[in-house]
């Protein structure tokens, strides 16, 4: 038991300092460089890395270690935002068809039919039809996960509706907002928060898939996906065009996937199962 | 007579599914900002092609109309036509079957072959070396984006090595030889993700399984840690082990899309991309739902088969 629990801890700390290293650099993206990562400088296309370009050019000559920084906000701004967006959405629906029983069949049907598509190809046909913007990303990332924190939620739901302190709560009439404030949220919040840290993992990896796909955050947003895309062409002659933005893609996806199951063993040994 | 109402509910349940897939797809269309047909048509199109449009797909009738007559084509085979190449959606499809059932087919077979051993030797001996390797090596492949993967792959093996082709794909019809040369790579890069996902669900369920008392019952027996494993723990731990494996598919499906662009293989999951890049609707619904279909039909089978691996489920 003992090893278990410095192991978690381990993971849970390995995942913050990864995910501090990119988070706290790309926060500090306008003191850290001088350069505009969108200003086009035909002169040093393809510049190698060195002290001119830390990380090198890009193929119209932007600097690659300033779109790294700034695409590292894009990527964590759309993962924060999702993971947002797909708890709160989640949550709501989750709860509510765990306690309205004739609302359910309905709702898990529908959750059923979203999950029937595969995650991926339902995100890109979101993106394409909905057209380039910050916010079709987050929907077209968002809508795939929520069936997962449905189901999640209608299941704590309905296990903790059968507890008898909750029972006994509705026994003495206490009004259901404050049996779901008093009771319902505090037992579910811990493994919502671990799943919380996975999808935020997940919207970061589908962001730059997307962007990849040709799909992703438009242009004018520096972003890893996008500037991975552009490399592709090139990405014999320039291999680190595509090295730097994938490995802080990497880490902070190892670091907020090693946070969460920090949090999974700390907060609750049995969530491994549930999740 | 249990089984037989169990496989009639399960496949009552999977065409409710599809229903709403269909019906989601089909409003996808609706969705998008601006006129349908307009959306159709593309771009620079004069309006009495768009009125055109109009006309031949119904779309001057109400909503539930359009569906109930597109759902109806669909039920006998029709998927419309490509508006970008005007050949019918599912001859489309077809055209592009052959790599895409190759690709996974590997995919599928290597992935398990790696995997179930390799889990299985993880959880048999936890905290070694083999173990823990395994546990650094999902960590970061679950982190890594399948396309950088790829190209890393491309860069040591194919650039660097010159052991396999850099891109295509080569038919099975053409020599083993060749084929099994062309697919190498595209199969480690979308089987990777999988082969981790395969190898700690293994893992996990083995160990639970080798805590068991028939466990240390054959132990005791005298049969060798071979036996026990592959007589005792590995069929006890077969239906998580199945179920990840029907669930994983969805995964390959979304590796196709990905792996296909790294490679360009001509398969299904260009044939996606160029859908989505021309906003070829028919063609974008036609492939969403056939191959959700795919995977639900997929989980549906692997749910009843559940049933023959492990006879512990009752009914």
């Amino acid at each position: 038991m003992r090893r278990g629990s410095s192991r978690m801890n381990s993971s849970y700390w390995m995942g913050a300092v990864l995910l501090g290293a990119v988070l706290v650099p790309s926060l500090l993206a306008p003191w850290l460089s001088s350069a505009d990562p969108l200003l086009i400088e035909p002169f040093s296309r393809f510049a190698q890395p060195g002290p001119e370009h830390l990380f090198g050019a890009d193929a119209l000559g932007r600097d690659v270690f300033s779109r790294t920084l700034y695409g590292g906000q894009t990527s964590l701004v759309v993962g924060a935002v999702v993971t947002l967006v797909t708890v709160a959405l989640g949550a709501t629906i989750g709860a509510t068809s765990g306690f309205f029983r004739p609302l359910d069949a309905v709702v898990m049907r529908i959750m059923d039919g979203l999950m029937a598509i595969p995650g991926l190809l339902l995100a890109i046909a979101l993106a394409a039809t909905f057209g380039n913007s910050l916010m079709t990303v987050v929907v077209a990332i968002a809508t795939p996960e929520v069936p997962r924190v449905v189901r999640l939620v209608r299941s704590l739901v309905l296990s903790l509706r059968e507890e008898l302190y909750v029972m006994a709560a509705v026994a003495v009439a206490t009004p259901r907002p404050v049996i779901i404030k008093r009771h319902i949220v505090p037992n579910a919040l811990p493994a919502l928060v671990v799943l919380a840290t996975y999808i935020c993992a997940a919207a970061i990896l589908t962001e730059a898939t997307l962007g990849f796909l040709g799909v992703g955050v438009p242009p004018e947003y520096p972003s890893w996906g996008n500037m991975i895309a552009e490399a592709r062409i090139s990405f014999q002659v320039a291999p680190w065009l595509i090295l730097f933005p994938s490995l802080f893609l990497t880490i902070t996806v190892l670091g907020v996937n090693l946070l969460g199951d920090g949090l999974r063993d700390s907060l609750d040994p049995k969530l491994a199962e549930k999740i | 007579m249990a089984f037989a109402v169990f496989a009639a509910r399960r496949l009552a349940s999977m065409i409710w599914v599809m229903l709403f897939v269909a019906l989601f797809v089909f409003s996808l269309l609706y969705l998008a900002p601006g006129d349908a047909a307009t959306v159709i048509a593309g771009e620079d199109t004069s309006p009495e092609d768009v009125e055109r449009i109009r006309k031949g797909l119904g779309l001057d009738q109400p909503f539930h109309q359009q569906f109930l007559i597109w759902l109806g084509n669909i039920l006998q085979g029709d998927f419309g036509i490509s508006i970008f190449s005007n050949i019918p959606v599912l001859e489309l499809i077809g055209q592009r079957l052959d790599p895409t059932i190759s690709l996974t087919l590997t995919t599928i077979i290597f992935s398990t072959l790696v995997a179930v051993p390799f889990g299985v030797i993880a959880a048999w001996r936890s905290g070694s070396l083999i173990d823990r390797s395994l546990m650094l090596f999902s960590a970061i492949c679950f982190a890594m984006p399948a396309f950088v993967l790829g190209y890393c792959l491309i860069l040591l093996l194919s650039l660097q090595l010159d052991l396999f082709p850099v891109q295509g794909f080569v038919p099975i019809s053409d020599g083993i030889g060749p084929f099994l040369l062309a697919i190498t790579l595209p199969t480690l890069m979308l089987g990777t993700v999988y082969i981790v996902l395969i190898a700690r669900i293994t893992r996990a369920t083995v160990m639970d399984v080798l805590n068991e008392d028939y466990i240390r019952t054959a132990r005791s027996r005298g049969l060798s840690e071979r036996e026990v494993l592959i007589r005792h723990a590995l069929p006890n731990a077969a239906v998580p082990i199945v179920t990840v494996i029907g669930l994983g598919f969805a995964l390959i499906i979304g590796g196709v899309v990905i792996t296909e662009t790294v490679f360009n293989i001509p398969g299904i999951g260009r044939l996606t991309v160029d859908a989505i890049n021309k906003r070829d609707y028919p063609l974008i619904q036609g492939i969403i739902i056939l191959t959700s279909a795919v995977y639900v039909i997929i989980n549906t089978i692997i749910d009843i088969l559940y049933v023959y691996i492990d006879p512990r489920i009752r009914l």
